[in-house]
């Protein structure tokens, strides 16, 4: 797998604030990344020195395997914490700028504006624009290029539900063309809608890492287990509510579509002339480390 | 800003004339300041002269002060020097475009002093040889040194202090403060304060009118620019590209 992101051992300090923690992960290509954490966990202030807006005081990061230039930036589009533009200048002056700066032509600005259908407004000064078009142009402005890497840091912060969900859709469709994505959030439904893989940040540390399915599953996890394993296996493939199921030594592991209860799968086994021996619901405890944390924060 | 800056400007230099003409018929004694004119707009004192109101230190060479101070802190205020460099300059790029805008500025006024002097010249000089003309046009060039050192001053104040208010504070403060430390300094110091190092490369002129009136009192007026003057100056410039690169490099966006 091809690495597009390292982060190794940084550190950041505000006064006696310290931001961020011997923080270390990797993004792999093609990764919806969520870097998830309560308010003030040094989300921004990771994103920030990766993206050479400030200065770590130790550790490092690379870029596609690369030394960090401003090579490197030009193919990543971002957008950190407020959207950021002249606001005296209109919609497309600033995408111009942005344009200039990447050495991309003109032509790329009338897509991105059709895709957050900011086209009509395009001639307005930012200033005059709802905060919901600022974000709207933020994502058009990171979108100029075709980036390799999209970063979001709280891409849906300050918007209404109906400008939630069209950012997230927009999210999950760039996603869904390969486009690697580093999302930002301190909602812990957005990751799990949106990402692949996670990382739980408290304080500027890493609380923990990995797939999104492994880390935060909030469905049902439950353990099975009969006198003939392999054919077990080769039954509860053969259901459709199944999204999930994994070996291990003498059980198995399955995870339940949404509103699939353990009455639903015995059934189905039964059914098949299957009877257990063994079946527990599993103790959601990342998920519910994850909630205690924000609450203890909140 | 520029336009206004380019409208005070003209309406000064063509002003001037028609003002001097007003005090004449008012004062009764119009050929005396007939002749006032011819000199004051004569080739080639005219460059110095011209370029000496221009760049005088509290005058309207700080709108253009104003205008790089407005233009590098708004990128503080509204944050957009951060957007740039996510999106690809790097922080020595950064510099080098405001300092580019500089130069752009520079060029401008410097040109409209030049054909301002130019006009000015052919409509009132009593010589209008070739010699003459270019007499004394190095003073432009000494002008255009002085506008950017200047600049540079201004751009480095504003990256430094990142406020516009508080920076036009800090600069009007430092016009109050240098000509004090001017006066309380060692006279071996005082020509090395930026500001009097950057006005030191076009003096008083010593326009022929003075010249005639003191005629007893032997004093050297300025007749060229002096590469000292301009060394320093220049030497300058470099400090305060210098010190602002330094800044920036290091500071947290
Ligand atoms: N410029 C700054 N000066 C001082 N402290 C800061 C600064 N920026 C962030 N912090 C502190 O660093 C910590 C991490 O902040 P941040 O990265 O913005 O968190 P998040 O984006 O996860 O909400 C917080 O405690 C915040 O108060
Ligand atoms: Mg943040």
């Amino acid at each position: 797998m091809e690495t597009v992101l390292s982060i190794k051992n940084l550190n950041k300090k505000y006064g006696k604030i310290h931001a961020v923690k011997n923080l270390s992960f990797n993004v792999e290509k093609g990764n919806v990344f969520g870097i998830l954490g309560p308010n003030g966990s040094g989300k921004t202030t990771t994103l920030s020195i990766i993206l050479d807006v400030i200065n770590a005081k130790s550790g490092s990061y690379s870029w596609f395997g690369q030394y960090p230039s401003k090579e490197s930036r030009k193919k990543i589009g971002a957008i950190l914490e407020h959207p950021i533009f002249y606001p005296y200048l209109t919609a497309v002056k600033n995408l111009e700028i942005i344009a200039d700066i990447k050495g991309i032509k003109y032509n790329d600005i009338e897509r991105v504006l059709h895709t957050v259908e900011l086209h009509d407004r395009r001639n307005s000064k930012f200033k005059t624009f709802s905060y919901g078009m600022k974000q709207r142009l933020a994502i058009a402005a990171a979108l100029i290029g075709k980036p390799e890497v999209l970063i979001f840091d709280e891409p849906t912060n300050g918007l209404d539900p109906k400008g939630i969900a069209e950012i997230r859709e927009l999210i999950i469709n760039i996603a869904a063309k390969g486009i690697t994505i580093i999302l930002a959030s301190h909602l812990l439904d957005e990751v799990q809608k949106t990402c692949s893989h996670v990382t739980v940040l408290k304080k500027g540390e890493k609380l923990f890492a990995g797939k999104v399915n492994d880390v935060l599953n909030i469905s049902d996890t439950i353990e099975i287990s009969s006198n003939n394993i392999d054919m077990l296996k080769l039954a509860v493939k053969e259901y459709d509510k199944v999204t999930d199921i994994k070996k291990e030594l003498d059980l198995l592991v399955v995870n339940l579509k949404e509103g699939t209860t353990t009455f639903d799968l015995n059934n189905f086994l039964v059914n098949k002339g299957i009877i257990l021996s063994h079946l527990t619901v599993r103790k959601k405890s990342l998920e519910q480390q994850f909630l205690g944390l924000l609450t203890e924060n909140e | 800003m520029i336009i206004f800056y380019t409208t005070l400007l003209a309406f000064m230099i063509f002003g001037i004339p028609g003002l001097i003409d007003y005090i004449a018929e008012k004062s009764g004694q119009p050929s005396k300041f007939r002749i006032f004119k011819a000199i004051v707009f004569n080739f080639p004192d005219i460059w110095q002269n011209i370029t000496f109101v221009a760049s005088t230190r509290y005058f309207i060479k700080v709108i253009l002060g104003i205008i790089v101070i407005i233009i590098i802190t708004n990128e503080f205020s509204f944050l957009t020097i951060r957007s740039n460099i996510i999106n690809g300059l790097n922080r020595r790029d950064f510099l080098f475009a405001k300092i580019e805008l500089i130069v752009l500025l520079t060029i401008f006024s410097t040109l409209i002093i030049f054909l301002s002097g130019l006009y000015l010249g052919f409509a009132h000089s009593t010589s209008k040889t070739i010699s003459d003309v270019f007499g004394k046009m190095i003073f432009i060039l000494g002008y255009f040194i002085e506008v950017f050192t200047f600049l540079l001053f201004c751009l480095l104040l504003g990256i430094l202090i990142k406020k516009t208010g508080i920076t036009f504070i800090v600069l009007f403060v430092y016009f109050i403060i240098e000509p004090i430390l001017d006066y309380k300094l060692n006279d071996s110091i005082t020509p090395y304060l930026p500001l009097k190092a950057m006005n030191h490369i076009i003096q008083t002129p010593n326009t022929s009118l003075i010249k005639i009136k003191s005629d007893g009192f032997n004093f050297d007026f300025q007749e060229a620019v002096s590469i000292a003057d301009v060394g320093i100056c220049l030497g300058y410039a470099a400090l305060f590209i210098f010190l602002s690169y330094v800044i920036l490099k290091k500071r947290d966006l």
